[in-house]
């Protein structure tokens, strides 16, 4: 009865353990690519109302959405992400950058004075621009970006968002924040086409996973759920077993 | 043998060969709608599908159980009461089964892949039905399992029964090949079975809790494969248990005997059978490398032992022998032959490298429907006409082996070819209809189809003249 009991206190442990420790992390990238980015219009230093299409037709698109008169992440991102393409290389001969404003106070002249303030202008490269509101609400529905006016600050609370379109539209990477040179250059390489595996994160409801995996360390280690892997196996093989220790036990009894 | 015990085994044969013509027939509508012969709905497509794949492997697996537990009769008493109770929950669960996927149009796939029956469009009692199907399909087998199991271990101990001793070089006491490969079979077929528990009783647990727990697409992908690849092979090898015990005697020569090498492969198939399924998860990238190292070595090392030995076995017993070529040793042989053939498209895809072109192609369906289309069910049906040989006591007319073996072999082998070709042109699997960069694959498929119908001939000729002798021998 007590062993019973322990043993049953055991799998709640096991099962419970293994949920707790169940995934924390939720992406929510997966819902977004492969789909198709809305070929909307938009206006550049050097050309008024041309279709995004024209961009990624080109070459693959890395996009990301600002505004100018950001006082937080708009310029420190765009600075890091400048400085990071740099170190992985193939800017202009595999994919191009489009910076564009979501707010619609901006206007081309002020996405001109980013690009000069952060050191682009002479970059063919990098496509700073701006789109109608309609247009821009488009595309941040298609990406999953969303913005949150603060009256009080006058500042729109928003991610650093990076999306990557390949040569026919479809987006095949959605990361949101500062990214590691790392993810960056999966994402260039995957723009020149080259697979990348891709694994959508566990939901935090999942009951048992067989490995755990650490996004910060890049390291992997057994879960809970192993256990059920190897739990057949061991579980015919006790069965056997028990058999034949019970036939040698009735093969040796004493008769009586 | 008692009368109990074959009138039900003729009730298993009777089943298994209307089932296998109702598959056939699940089979060739498939081919017809690939070659743009017919139109069958996208989803109604994949119910056949699901259904198709998941009735062969069960009545293969019957099938095979049935004639290793009538032919175990000659070592060991095993109660008629587990066959029984196996026969009315099989009935039960294809009934639930052909309900689910054919009335309810539930249509995951005959691998039924994490979460996909719970995504499928289909009516609302679909899914749990389908599970409910598996449940009692996989209870009624594990009792049948261990009501074999038990008995053997009872009279044969453990090491005895897996020739252990032979191993080391004893003769004595001799264990029979027959014991031997049908222990090692039933424990792989008991994991197999625990291994279906698992992955069904999470299954349920989501179901029930309405997705509030939701569970882990790889560990049921491992689980789903751990029962369903260890089945599939274990149902071979109980074929394959048939035919040491029978063939010898065709060739009017005394019964095998477990060599120290038969006892080394097949106690190395025991083991090695259980690892092999890691070679279904190749494209599951965030499995460990190291299982899909374990998964290639396992795969090319499972057939081996278990295959070259039999060849051998098989081959030395032709070998200027007096055999008498009726159609149990037609079928035995060619079983065997086809087996090798199949076994070889199964190493080929199961290199990693070589996975990665093929996996998704027909080569897939190419290698499984050689070993099972053309080897597997040979064997079975072996046994089955062997066995309407012994309760009939009337011997097959002979204008039927021939006629017999060669529309099987003719399109069986037409058939498969089809498959491979596909595989080699690069056509994709689970298709109902194939796009234009992939055209090909509509001729292929009506001549499968074609092929298909002549192996379906040979099928009807085969069950009139064994149904009939059966039947016959039920009555009496």
């Amino acid at each position: 009865m007590r062993k019973g009991f322990f043993i049953i206190i055991l799998l709640l442990g096991i099962i419970s353990a293994g949920t707790l420790r169940a995934g924390t992390v939720v992406s929510e990238e997966e819902e977004y690519i492969y789909r198709k980015a809305p070929d909307i219009r938009i206006d550049t230093a050097d050309e008024r109302n041309i279709p995004l299409s024209r961009a990624y037709l080109e070459k693959p698109v890395i996009i990301t959405l600002i505004y100018t008169r950001c006082t937080h992440i708009c310029y420190p991102y765009v600075s890091s992400l400048k400085k990071r393409l740099t170190e992985i290389g193939g800017l202009g001969t595999n994919y191009r950058v489009v910076i564009l404003s979501f707010d619609p106070r901006d206007n081309i002249e002020d996405m001109k004075a980013m690009e000069k303030a952060l050191g682009l202008e002479k970059d063919g490269n990098w496509i700073f621009g701006v789109s109608s509101q309609k247009d821009i609400g488009q595309l941040m529905k298609a990406t999953g970006f969303t913005v949150n006016w603060d009256p009080k600050t006058g500042e729109y609370d928003h991610p650093a968002l990076l999306i990557g379109v390949e040569g026919e539209g479809r987006i095949v990477r959605r990361l949101v924040g500062f990214q590691e040179v790392r993810m960056l250059a999966d994402v260039v390489r995957e723009l020149k086409g080259e697979f990348i595996p891709f694994y959508s994160m566990p939901d935090k409801n999942v009951l048992l996973r067989c490995f755990e995996y650490d996004p910060e360390s890049g390291e992997w280690g057994f879960s809970w759920g192993f256990i059920f892997i190897i739990l057949p196996a061991i579980l015919a093989f006790s069965i056997v077993f028990s058999i034949w220790a019970y036939s040698a036990h009735q093969r040796f009894r004493p008769n009586r | 043998m008692s009368r109990a015990y074959r009138k039900i085994t003729i009730v298993w044969v009777l089943t298994v060969l209307v089932v296998f013509a109702f598959a056939v027939i699940l089979g060739i509508f498939m081919r017809l709608t690939q070659g743009n012969l017919i139109s069958l709905a996208p989803n109604r497509f994949y119910s056949f599908l699901t259904a198709h794949g998941l009735l062969m492997a069960g009545i293969w697996f019957v099938a095979g159980m049935a004639g290793v537990n009538y032919l175990l009769l000659r070592y060991v008493a095993i109660p008629l009461r587990a066959n029984i109770i196996a026969y009315v929950f099989t009935i039960a669960g294809v009934g639930m089964l052909l309900v689910s996927t054919l009335v309810a149009g539930l249509h995951p796939g005959w691998y039924f892949l994490y979460p996909l029956p719970f995504h499928a469009k289909v009516a609302e009692y679909g899914p749990l039905l389908f599970l409910v199907s598996l449940t009692v399909l996989g209870l009624g087998w594990f009792i049948w399992t261990l009501a074999m199991l038990v008995p053997i271990l009872l009279k044969y101990p453990l090491p005895r029964a897996l020739a252990w001793h032979h191993l080391l070089g004893k003769k004595e006491p001799a264990t029979p090949p027959f014991i031997l490969i049908s222990t090692s079979t039933l424990i792989g077929v008991v994991a197999s079975l625990l291994a279906g528990v698992m992955v069904l009783v999470l299954y349920f647990i989501e179901y029930f809790t309405k997705g509030s727990v939701i569970n882990d697409a790889l560990l049921m992908k491992n689980l789903t494969f751990i029962f369903g690849h260890t089945l599939v092979n274990e149902m071979l090898y109980l074929g394959i248990a048939v035919l040491y015990e029978l063939f010898p005697g065709f060739a009017g020569k005394p019964p095998y005997k477990s060599a120290w090498y038969v006892a080394a492969a097949w106690n190395a198939t025991l083991l090695i059978v259980l690892f092999a399924y890691f070679h279904h998860l190749y494209m599951d990238f965030v499995q460990p490398l190291g299982f899909h190292l374990i998964g290639q070595i396992a795969s090319w090392l499972a057939p081996l032992p278990a295959a070259s030995v039999t060849i051998f076995t098989v081959l030395i017993t032709v070998f200027k022998s007096r055999m008498q070529w009726s159609l149990p040793p037609l079928l035995f042989f060619t079983g065997v032959l086809f087996w090798a053939v199949g076994g070889i498209g199964a190493i080929l895809d199961a290199v990693i490298v070589n996975n990665f072109v093929l996996h998704n192609t027909q080569w897939v369906p190419a290698h499984f429907h050689t070993y099972n289309v053309l080897g597997n069910v040979l064997f079975s049906l072996a046994f089955i006409s062997w066995f309407a040989n012994e309760v009939s006591g009337a011997p097959e007319k002979k204008w039927i082996s021939k006629v017999v073996l060669a529309l099987f072999v003719t399109g069986g082998l037409g058939f498969v070819l089809m498959f491979y070709l596909g595989g080699a042109f690069s056509v994709l699997r689970r298709m109902n209809r194939y796009p234009e960069i992939m055209s090909i694959g509509v001729p292929l498929a009506k001549f499968a189809a074609v092929f298909a119908g002549i192996y379906f001939l040979g099928l009807l000729v085969y069950i009139t003249d064994v149904g009939k002798r059966c039947v016959k021998a039920f009555l009496s």
